[in-house]
């Protein structure tokens, strides 16, 4: 039995978005196949699912909003979960004001759809869109944190409800630490924590009062009728594994309980929702790399790369138990829209990723060229502005200049990363120069950062800027000359040389130790491509991709399959590397490649369609596009477009 | 947003927001707004009608909520002293109290001195603030403290007051949760604030070595927190509680044994400490030790409704 009220019309859509920040997908297949999370299971073998590659960015309101406008950070403007406010000296929670294009639910409600937003980064203040239908709400995030508050008086501000007459029910869905009973929440634990128990417990309470406050919410809106979209972020787990892991507590173990209380959530908003709307659940992340798994090494782990996060999709038209393949981030805002009914996706890097399974045209998949604006890293280095007339006016009235190198020092921190954050979105999206450029910046403000050094360091090889990379290596700190460091340092200088027979054997070395600060495999992969020894390059991308995922290593493993002859293997890897870099025409180019070889003339001339709108400057795609033309005309089938 | 021009004995002020480029002008005149966790959204600001940038006063509030009895924002206030009972403040502070009406929430707090009579306390009280709680500060010495609290400590173990188990340890020891969870339903506030204090206390190592704990591995039955001031970087008590399953004394005395020790073996000569005056055990103890009271200051509350 459902408690689903009717939809706001006949046929209306009604799509619901679960985004939970980190939850680790492998865990919840685990858990799925061993009968824990019942929902969960219903709601993958009724739909579509799949991993999903989350665009490079170095906070989860970068990753989050990425999601919810199609766009990397680059686009977006949001590169960091801190917002440098106009003043440039002080900060707030990634901010509204710095988004610079529409999220879906905007697009919603614009097109006269109500929409229902709560916990997602970079609503504050909130503000409804012109137009927007009466029924449409926005709750910033940050309306959940007790942090702010007492058990006496919780204050919520005012600029973090849209429309204002909402805050009362807001108020009354918030729960705070202190409304449960620590005792109360010892099936949590999972099992008797020992001398931990008391200090688990607290933590457990904060995250359970955050999440049964965005639960009522979304509960409350989900029983009324009149809502075409619903989007909730459920955000701490990343939170509660920190605590688990300070108590040396394994996350299979630690989590168990979290995910089950998950599938419990789910199964309540399926049995709200029923059969006639669309669910989707989103996963941002999932654990962080143990040694050894992708992601592990001290590179990745610098530059926070991550695993890879998940989709669960059903609802109407949604084939049943289906994978869903090579699935970006960057998909999910198409994917929303055309849900709701709205086609116009151009100007986004994604796709949705219903078009096969509903039989809509592929001509949707080609978009016009992209029409958001990008946002150039400099915007990100506007200056403080000062009133010195002000400033000296005071003075003259006794009042000291004030102290604010402390918060100058914060703001340059936040710069910095948010320009790293930028620059890696840059960076996949093929434009190396431009994310060169930013991390440059970024090194200029940080310039003890190790991480960003290392990555400037590959893009420059990359580039074939290798004088610069030289002198990036003589700067480098006395801890880079230690250790495993010089032969990472000498083969990648020698990598960038092209000296092949200088850099291969510390790339060998350091292959076979297994905490290499760099995953040597596939620079070994790389090293074996340049020389076009392909079966040598696929073996060690083959053994790199075990290490650290990433474009890197699918690219270049998709390249080799290609020349090797093994489409299927290179189509395969290609997606991979796709999921990862959906705005990178290049790669929509070789797999087109490996497609026309592989005698898919309707995939392949799609992918080709797809580098041109992208990139409509390479020549190569037209002249294969003529080619299976051609092809086709010869053998009397009809042109896919 | 700007405020409406009010002329007052020949000046005419406005009262608004503070422009994007006031920041560090707000700054200059609220200093205190410097070392806050948090800021608020907007400042507020008074400055000559018709000319922005000479400020004659500034307000505004940190966005967490104090106290536990009258929970509201910690306010600042300041106008330029030649500009002062001309009604800048009032107006300032009107302001201020309808933005945190917009927070929901019930009061705004101030700091006076116990013997003030200066400008600020007639303002205070002039614009509806009423005296709360009274925060008592005191010089610890450790000379006096130590032998002081020795023979408290040892007389409550020989009555059998003291558990036999109970020793202290080093609070950086202690999972900081529970530490967390006793200091919010001590002291109020926030946890995100408590966490950030204790932390910040412990990143030093005048903090780990005059920080203490009555820990079990698995209940705390007190805190006693300690370190270098703010101010001076000399050492400070900065809180003290202990669990109310555990109130006959003996954690308070024990941990203060434990502080006295350190401060000893430190070699530190003496402490700061406050404690408001509801927590009469607490005065007493310290009172008995041989403390010396500096001075008091007296919390001012000011209650948002009815309009101050």
């Amino acid at each position: 039995m459902t408690e689903a009220a009717a939809p706001a019309g006949p046929g209306a859509p009604r799509v619901l978005v679960l985004a939970i920040d980190g939850l680790d997908w492998p865990l919840l297949q685990t858990l799925i196949d061993a009968g824990l999370m019942p929902f969960c299971a219903q709601l993958l073998a009724g739909g579509a699912h799949g991993r999903m590659g989350v665009p490079p960015a170095h906070s989860s309101s970068a990753h989050w909003t990425t999601v919810a406008t199609g766009v990397m950070s680059d686009r977006h403007g949001i590169c960091h979960d801190l917002t440098i406010r106009a003043d440039g000296l002080t900060l707030q929670a990634a901010s509204a004001d710095a988004l610079r294009c529409e999220p879906f639910w905007q697009q919603a409600m614009g097109a006269g759809l109500v929409a229902r937003v709560a916990g997602w980064p970079a609503m504050l203040p909130a503000r409804l869109p012109l137009g927007a239908p009466a029924g449409c709400a926005l709750v910033a995030d940050g309306f959940q944190n007790p942090e702010n508050g007492a058990e006496v008086c919780w204050p919520l501000s005012p600029e973090a409800v849209a429309p204002p007459e909402l805050r009362h029910t807001v108020q009354e869905a918030r729960m705070h630490p202190c409304d449960l009973d620590l005792e109360a929440l010892a099936p949590l634990l999972g099992k008797p924590r020992g001398a931990a128990e008391g200090a688990l417990l607290a933590g457990a309470r904060q995250l359970m009062a955050r999440w049964s406050s965005m639960h009522n919410l979304g509960v409350y809106w989900a029983k009324q009728p009149e809502w075409h979209l619903m989007a909730l972020r459920f955000d701490n787990l990343p939170d509660w594994l920190a605590i688990l892991q300070t108590y040396g507590i394994a996350p299979g173990d630690g989590l168990v309980p979290w995910y089950r209380y998950i599938d419990l959530m789910l199964g309540r908003y399926m049995g709200l929702l029923g059969r006639q709307a669309h669910l989707l659940l989103l996963s941002d992340h999932g654990l962080p790399p143990a040694d050894g798994r992708a992601g592990s090494s001290t590179v990745d782990r610098l530059m926070g790369v991550g695993s890879a996060g998940g989709i669960a999709l059903a609802g109407p038209g949604v084939a049943q138990d289906s994978l869903l393949d090579g699935v970006s981030a960057l998909d999910v805002a198409p994917t929303v829209l055309a849900l709701l009914g709205l086609s116009d996706c151009a100007g986004t890097p994604g796709r949705d990723l219903l078009v096969p399974a509903r039989g809509r045209s592929r001509d949707r998949e080609v978009g016009a060229p992209p029409t958001i604006a990008g946002m150039d890293w400099t915007e990100l280095c506007t200056p403080p502005v000062c009133d010195d007339e002000a400033l000296a006016w005071l003075s003259e009235n006794g009042l000291a200049r004030p102290d604010t190198r402390a918060m100058q020092l914060m703001v340059q921190s936040v710069r910095a990363e948010s320009l790293a954050g930028w620059a890696a979105a840059r960076a996949a999206s093929g434009d190396v120069n431009g994310a060169i450029a930013a991390l440059q910046q970024a090194l200029a403000l940080n310039s003890a950062h190790l991480g960003h050094r290392l990555t400037l360091g590959q893009w420059l090889l990359e580039a074939g800027r290798v004088d610069e990379c030289q002198q990036l290596v003589a700067g480098l700190p006395e801890a880079a000359r230690e250790g495993d460091w010089p032969d990472v340092v000498s083969s990648l200088i020698a990598f960038g040389a092209k000296d092949w027979a200088a850099a291969e054997p510390p790339l060998l070395r350091l292959a076979a130790r297994p905490t290499a600060p760099i995953n040597a495999a596939a620079w070994l992969g790389r090293l074996h491509l340049a020389q076009e020894h392909w079966a040598d390059a696929a073996q060690w991308f083959r053994r790199a991709k075990t290490q650290a995922g990433g474009e890197l290593v699918w690219e270049g493993l998709g390249l080799a399959f290609l020349k090797l002859g093994q489409t299927g293997e290179a189509i395969s890897a290609l997606t991979q590397a796709i999921a990862v870099q959906p705005a990178n025409a290049r790669l929509h180019l070789l797999r087109a490649v490996a497609c026309q070889q592989a005698g898919q003339f309707d995939r392949a001339q799609g992918g080709l369609w797809r580098t041109l709108a992208i990139d409509p400057s390479l020549v190569e795609a037209h002249r294969l596009l003529a080619e299976i033309a051609r092809a086709q005309a010869d053998t009397k089938k009809p042109l896919g477009r | 947003m700007r405020g409406s021009s009010r002329p007052v004995a020949g000046l005419v002020f406005d009262v608004s927001t503070a422009a994007v480029d006031q920041t560090a002008a707000v700054f200059a005149l609220l200093p205190e707004l410097l070392q806050a966790t948090s800021l608020p959204p907007r400042f507020i600001v008074a400055n000559v009608a018709g000319d922005a940038s000479r400020l004659l006063g500034a307000a505004a509030f940190v966005p967490q909520v104090q106290n536990a009895d009258s929970p509201g924002f910690l306010t600042q206030c300041r106008v330029l002293p030649a500009f002062q009972r001309l009604g800048i403040g009032r107006a300032l502070l009107g302001r201020l109290a309808d933005e945190a009406r917009a927070w929901e929430v019930p009061h705004l707090h101030a700091w006076s001195a116990h013997d003030d009579t200066s400008e600020p306390l007639g303002f205070l009280r002039a614009v509806g603030f009423r005296p709360g709680t009274a925060m008592h500060h005191f010089t610890l010495e450790t000379a006096l403290m130590r032998s002081a609290s020795m023979r408290l400590q040892q007389g409550l173990r020989s009555r059998g007051r003291v558990p036999a188990d109970a020793v202290p340890v080093p609070l950086a020891r202690v999972p900081i949760e529970p530490v967390v969870a006793l200091f919010c339903a001590e002291f109020g506030g926030s946890p995100a604030q408590a966490r950030a204090r204790i932390e910040r206390t412990l990143a030093h190592s005048m903090g780990q070595e005059l920080s203490s704990a009555l820990w079990d591995g698995a209940t705390l039955a007190g805190f006693f927190l300690a370190g270098a001031s703010d101010t001076d970087g000399s050492p400070e008590v900065f809180f003290w509680a202990s669990d109310r399953r555990f109130r006959h004394g003996w954690p308070a005395a024990v941990l203060l044994d434990e502080f006295t020790r350190a401060m000893e073996a430190g070699g530190h000569v003496q402490a700061r400490y406050y404690c408001n005056d509801r927590t009469r055990a607490t005065l007493n103890l310290v009172r008995r030790t041989g403390a010396r009271l500096r001075c008091v200051r007296i919390h001012q509350v000011l209650d948002l409704n009815p309009m101050p």
